[in-house]
């Protein structure tokens, strides 16, 4: 190593050394002592701060309010609202039932299971028979001759067959 | 060369003891003594970190009263001043790293970017004579380096830390240590011949 890389090493050496060389500042210590917030325990800050203690406060206050309005477990009542509709009475159709005796359960029947309609072994033979076609309607024609000159024209009503639509009608299985 | 000097070792200073075991109990007197006993050190690791001085004030400041109120941490009292470093050189990073993010946020050239300020030189007879320009140029090379070797290199040049306390600093092996200041020398050595500083007179 030459004379002039050692000069240049002494160069970059003072000049690094001022870089981070500091200042007299007595005025900083007191500062920093000044500035030192007040020493606490591990939980201290929960007695020493404010924050903490409100937030401690407004929980127990929070939790005080939803324990007083608590309200037991049941289902409101409502009354059924009104109606325009007026429909008719009931009407008691099962005249079997036996009146329960107060504060008795009723036992409950089984119901007989729905069995699952498969098109494929629908029985068409056997099902309901077909509904007959209405009979043409004879429809005379009228010509102005025909018609009665002052008295009120008279047609006769028609007359429609009931469709055989009742219990007996069905076709037993 | 640069000097890095070897400071006693972290033995156990009755004194120190005594003042962490006052401070602890909320001597604040006693924790004042503390800190003028290691202001100097502190001040100079935080400017290496952030470069500006008032910055560096700051951060020690910060890092004061993180360790007055983490006191109950420090588990060996004797080891007050490597403790008190770390803080200081922790708060001096975020420091850099918060003032270089709002510069880059504003637009505004980075903290790195900034000229860094030093001491001018010494009058003593025996200083180096060395031109501004030079002087200059050195700053600036040294300014320019990778943070991962100027780091190490300006807080060797501090004097006030073995090659051990630095690798604490860091968090780095102490062989990295050496080797990122002898790297930063031949770095700075290498630009300032490229810059036609090779041959001062």
């Amino acid at each position: 190593m030459n004379t002039n890389r050692d000069r240049l090493d002494d160069a970059i050496d003072d000049v690094v050394t001022r870089m981070v060389r500091v200042t007299e500042n007595d005025a900083l210590a007191t500062q920093i002592i000044n500035a030192l917030p007040e020493r606490v325990s591990w939980f201290g800050w929960l007695f020493h701060s404010w924050a903490p203690r409100l937030a401690m406060i407004a929980i127990v206050v929070v939790a005080g309010i939803v324990w007083g309005n608590r309200r037991p477990a049941t289902t409101p009542q409502l009354d059924p609202l009104a109606s325009t509709l007026t429909l008719p009475q009931p009407v008691v159709f099962v005249a079997s039932v036996r009146e329960a005796e107060p504060n008795r359960t009723m036992p409950v029947e089984p119901v007989e299971p729905v069995e699952p309609v498969e098109l494929a072994k629908v029985d068409f033979d056997r099902s309901l028979a077909a509904v007959a076609a209405p009979g043409d309607l004879a429809i005379e024609l009228l010509s102005p001759e025909s018609l009665p000159a002052e008295d009120a024209l008279a047609i006769a009503p028609l007359a429609i067959a009931d469709l055989a639509l009742t219990a007996e009608s069905f076709p037993p299985r | 060369m640069l000097m890095v000097v070897t400071p006693e070792p972290a033995v156990a200073n009755p004194e120190v003891v005594r003042l962490v075991a006052l401070a602890r109990t909320g001597d604040r007197a006693a924790f004042g003594r503390l800190i003028e006993d290691h202001l100097t050190a502190a001040r100079r690791v935080a400017l290496a970190a952030v470069g500006q001085p008032m910055d560096a004030d700051e951060a020690v400041q910060e890092a004061s009263v993180a360790a007055w109120t983490r006191l109950d941490a420090l588990q060996d009292p004797a080891a007050f001043r490597g403790w008190f470093m770390r803080i200081v050189w922790r708060k001096a990073i975020d420091r850099r790293r918060s003032v270089r993010t709002w510069l880059e946020r504003f637009g505004v050239s980075s903290s790195d970017d900034r000229p860094m300020e030093f001491a001018a030189a010494d009058p003593a007879p025996d200083a180096v004579l060395i031109s501004r320009e030079l002087e200059i140029a050195i700053a600036q090379v040294v300014k320019a380096l990778p943070r991962k070797l100027r780091d190490p290199f300006l807080l060797a040049a501090s004097g006030d830390h073995r090659y051990e306390e630095i690798a604490t600093l860091l968090a780095i092996p102490v062989g990295t240590v050496k080797w990122r200041i002898s790297e930063a020398r031949r770095l700075i050595r290498m630009k300032l011949d490229r810059l036609g500083h090779g041959d001062p007179r």
